[in-house]
């Protein structure tokens, strides 16, 4: 005992005071709550709601397709509700769903008190449910887009998708992938930092791996299709032809940004659930994972791989066959890490102590590896080029891309439903009623997909809203209605269980089954009572009398020695401890935020812009009151164990702040690299329009050396701002001065960008390469207005004494976002005034 | 930290650059028609072999990889995971890279093949 990182028997007022500061807000100011748990739940809950009223419009289409010229549903209705049910089983259920695991799973999986950004997550869920619930609404009111889940211009412009359908895709997702980025930043930042002591990479939960490579795949991904919907929505309501080829644009721009998000979204769905099942496995085999380095690999390069795909989607838009083969291979190669794992289950499954325990996350699993394996296979088909000539756009690729994401997400979900149900509720699930769920659900699925790779190879092709009967694709439509019905049943049978059930709260069966990671130690609102060392991947079966020495407060922080909620902040790779972070508790500012957010955007759809207006104010400024209450002062020195005292405030690049932000300029530089693409794409499509020869020329040099001179200035100014940083407790208007200054410096740059171009008689409107130009300040200009809030926001705090040299993380977040808006302001420059010169 | 992350995933990044490289080099060669498709094939091969030989001599010769993306010597205890997960990847994705060279051998670089 005396190796323990801390003595007992501790003082029975720790308890209670952990017990205090992590209590969950009682009735309405529940809503409040942060807790991983709580939100967890809730997000999970949300995203299950969402799956099954997707579900609920998959019925409503196969009911329709049931037989041969029906006319249960008008064609309109149909195109909304594939479009809706597309739409919302990709960003409002699948990518949802997996990232609410990670909020609710990882901090107990970590023995992290809570993940470092607790509001940020629950501004993030508030926001996806609030956006979420309008956006599923339309349906109701004829509102729906109708362009498929991937919106394909030019079908989508306005010219052939009047009326504001379209626009709710646009800014309702686009919104709701802002807050799935939130999240990841979450993600990386807890997965990396707040491990617990001892738990290096190598002795990482597969499931912490997963969500790692899953997080830095949003940040990289996402952006292209925020672009893609910004650029949409700015050519449906502003004109700017980006993607009007009469005028210089291109529809394909749109195929190539969404596929290089819609194609690792398909992984950033299944990657995660591959972690669950990595994690089950081993639990239900007794044994640890076979080849775990293999499946870190495995994890990695499908991350990787899986961007180098996306024009697999885009087979027969007439790219050059050359082209389509690097893709066709890049496909073929991402079948291999994929193998990998399915054979480590196998392995596993197969090297366990004791023969692989058939419970009901075993037959999902079980399930979850016929159906992914045979999505798998039809994928290597479709990778085929000539194959995918004659199956694209049939039914054929339903069955697949169904095979693969109910194959590869939903099946490992419910799994994790019934494995994990412990940690939230004070029940178990129904092994007999989940064991229909699985038989019910497993049959139903492969009744109702397996016929449609007959139908597609038939020839019927997909988003239709019926078929001649006389094409002897009746028979086969039918059962897969049925088939869909019966799957639904078992979706039934799932909510009748949990209703039967689940109680939330704490106090269920400990460790269930036997697992050997951290989660199943026993938990409570504050997650473990001590942080325990770690010295192996399955710590409850290698270190022995772990659970009790955790719960008996004999490992890290077993108190609250800020008097406020905490965690362990470690290193990175080694997780060595490093600091005691200061969190913050519940609070009505994020949900403010996120309310005002989702209006902001929801009432720019219906084009009501001053009352959206009025709530992005009201937005920022609830961001503004959460975050005030932030960077708490230190407390010195605190004991987090016997032989151990730790910092309670850290600056630099050891803070979770600091990484934080780097993670968020990744995305930023993400979505400015998607539009130096786009930019040079419509170029070599187009480059009759553009400039000198096909557009105005361009203003004289001195416009851009103007700008590029202001962006260099306001640069020093920051860092001489920060050389002048007062003493601790000293007030200092002149930062705030310097700040003040160096963002109106930022602003006058874009102002004599766009002022230089407007005086070459350069119309935005008039061709892709005039859109294209004012694009680049349109970028500027957005990730500007974040920089200017938080300069003016740190020299707020210069002024009230909140910011000073030691207490200065503010002020390093604003110079790092100031430092990276320069970097890519100075960047644009180069490409808008040099290129085109480069041209001649 | 960040170069600990650039040493595990040397492979995959060289693969990444490789399919940059090639796919923008051929695809905007061949729309501009600014060279022979024959010489068109060859620049697309030339990466290929280039950066394949790139991640085997990372693989071969890890320590100064890390030593140079890193600034230090290799942490003993973290060093043989390090190690392996970067061979691994890096044998995947010349795995990968050789996918793309047979695709440039095989076929004609500008047709359309269809």
């Amino acid at each position: 005992m005396n190796d323990l990182p801390n003595s007992g028997p501790r003082p029975a007022s720790e308890l209670e005071d952990l017990k205090r500061i992590w209590a969950t807000p009682g009735g309405f100011r529940l809503l409040t709550a942060v807790n991983n748990t709580v939100v967890g739940t809730l997000y999970i809950g949300a995203a299950f709601l969402f799956f099954v009223l997707a579900g609920i419009l998959a019925l409503l289409m196969r009911t329709q397709l049931a037989v041969g010229d029906n006319t249960f549903l008008s064609q309109d209705l149909y195109n909304q509700l594939f479009t809706t049910h597309g739409t919302t089983m990709m960003f409002l259920f699948a990518v949802p769903a997996v990232e609410a695991l990670g909020v609710m799973l990882l901090p107990q999986m970590l023995a992290a008190r809570d993940l470092p950004f607790p509001r940020l997550s629950a501004f993030a869920i508030w926001a996806y449910i609030i956006g979420g619930l309008v956006f599923f609404s339309t349906i109701f009111y004829d509102m729906a887009p109708k362009g498929g889940w991937f919106m394909y211009p030019p079908l989508t412009l306005k010219e052939y998708s009047p009326g504001d359908n379209a626009d709710f895709w646009l800014l309702g997702i686009g919104f709701i992938e802002i807050s799935a980025i939130a999240g990841a930043i979450e993600i990386i930042v807890g997965v990396l930092r707040t491990r617990p002591p001892g738990m290096t990479l190598a002795k990482m939960p597969i499931f912490a791996w997963a969500m790692l490579i899953f997080a830095a795949m949003i940040v990289f991904a996402f952006p292209a299709v925020i672009l893609a919907t910004m650029l949409l929505e700015i050519e449906r309501t502003f004109g700017w032809p980006f993607f009007t080829a009469a005028l210089g644009g291109d529809a394909l721009l749109w195929q190539h940004l969404f596929w290089f998000f819609g194609h690792p979204e398909v992984y950033i769905i299944f990657l995660p659930a591959a972690g669950l099942v990595s994690m089950m496995i081993p639990t239900m085999a007794q044994t640890p994972l076979v080849g775990y380095r293999l499946i870190v690999v495995a994890l990695i390069a499908t991350g990787f791989f899986s961007f180098g795909l996306w024009v697999h989607h885009m087979f027969t838009t007439g790219i050059p066959g050359l082209s389509l083969a690097f893709f066709s291979a890049a496909s073929m190669a991402v079948s291999v890490p994929s193998g990998i794992q399915v054979f480590s289950w196998i392995a596993t499954m197969a090297a366990g102590r004791q023969r692989f325990r058939i419970t009901v996350p075993s037959l999902f699993i079980l399930g979850f590896l016929f159906i992914f394996v045979l999505g798998g296979l039809t994928g290597v088909m479709v990778a085929v080029v000539p194959f995918d000539f004659q199956a694209h756009d049939s039914y054929f690729i339903v069955a697949h891309l169904h095979y693969v994401l109910v194959g590869g997400m939903v099946f490992p979900l419910f799994a994790t439903f019934y494995y994990w149900a412990p940690l939230v509720s004070s029940r178990m699930l129904s092994e007999r009623l989940g064991k229909w769920t699985f038989g019910l659900m497993f049959i139903g699925f492969n009744t109702a997909f397996f016929p449609m790779h007959i139908t597609g190879l038939s020839g019927m092709p997909r988003r239709v809203w019926t078929y001649p009967g006389n094409l002897g694709w009746d028979i086969l439509n039918t059962i897969s209605t049925v088939g869909a019905f019966i799957m639904a049943a078992g979706v039934l049978v799932f909510i009748l269980d949990l209703v039967r059930n689940f109680r939330f709260g704490q106090g269920g069966v400990q460790n269930p089954w036997n697992a050997g990671t951290l989660e199943f130690l026993p938990n409570d609102v504050y997650s473990t009572r001590s942080i325990p060392h770690v010295t192996s991947r399955e710590p409850v079966w290698d270190q022995p009398g772990l659970a009790e020495q955790v719960d008996q407060g004999l490992h890290y922080l077993p108190n609250a020695p800020t008097g406020g909620r905490e965690t362990l902040i470690t290193s990175a790779i080694e997780a060595k401890p490093q600091y005691v972070l200061q969190m913050p508790g519940p609070s009505w500012s994020h949900l403010i935020a996120a309310a005002g957010t989702a209006a902001f955007f929801l009432l720019l759809t219906v084009k009501q812009v001053n009352i959206a207006i009025a709530c992005g104010v009201l937005a920022i400024g609830a961001c503004l009151f959460w975050t005030w209450q932030l960077d708490r002062p230190s407390q010195g020195e605190v004991q987090v164990a016997r032989n151990l005292r730790l910092p309670t405030y850290i600056t630099g690049p050891l803070s979770h702040s600091w990484w934080a932000m780097v993670v968020l300029m990744l995305v930023s530089a993400s979505l400015y690299l998607s539009y130096v693409f786009a930019y040079l794409y419509l170029w070599t499509v187009s480059p009759e329009v553009w400039a000198p020869a096909g557009s105005p020329g361009l203003p004289g040099i001195a416009y851009p050396a103007i700008s590029a001179t202001l962006l260099v200035v306001g640069t020093g100014l920051v860092i001489a701002s920060g050389k002048m940083l007062p003493q601790p407790g000293r007030q200092s208007p002149s930062v705030a001065a310097l700040l003040a200054l160096a963002a109106a410096a930022m602003v006058a740059a874009i102002a004599v960008e766009v002022w230089g171009h407007l005086g070459t008689g350069l119309d935005p409107a008039a061709s892709s390469y005039g859109a294209m130009v004012f694009m680049a300040s349109v970028l500027e200009g957005q990730i500007a207005f974040a920089v200017v809030i938080m300069c003016l926001f740190a020299g707020a705090r210069a002024v009230t004494r909140q910011l000073d040299r030691d207490r200065r993380v503010t002020f390093d977040n604003a110079a790092l976002l100031y430092y990276y808006a320069a970097a890519q302001g100075l960047f644009g420059l180069l490409l808008i005034h040099g290129f085109p010169r480069l041209l001649g | 930290m960040i170069g600990t992350l650039i040493f595990i995933l040397t492979g995959p990044i060289l693969w990444a650059a490789d399919l940059t490289i090639i796919y923008g080099a051929q695809s905007s060669l061949c729309a501009f028609g600014a060279l022979p498709p024959q010489i068109v094939g060859w620049l697309v091969l030339a990466p290929c072999v280039i950066l394949m030989g790139l991640v085997l001599l990372a693989l071969a010769k890890p320590s100064p990889v890390f030593r140079g993306l890193t600034g230090a010597s290799p942490p003993p205890e973290q060093w043989p995971f390090l190690l392996s997960i970067t061979r691994l990847l890096g044998g995947i994705s010349v795995l990968a890279m050789v996918y793309f060279s047979i695709a440039a051998l095989l076929l004609p670089a500008c047709g359309q093949l269809r």
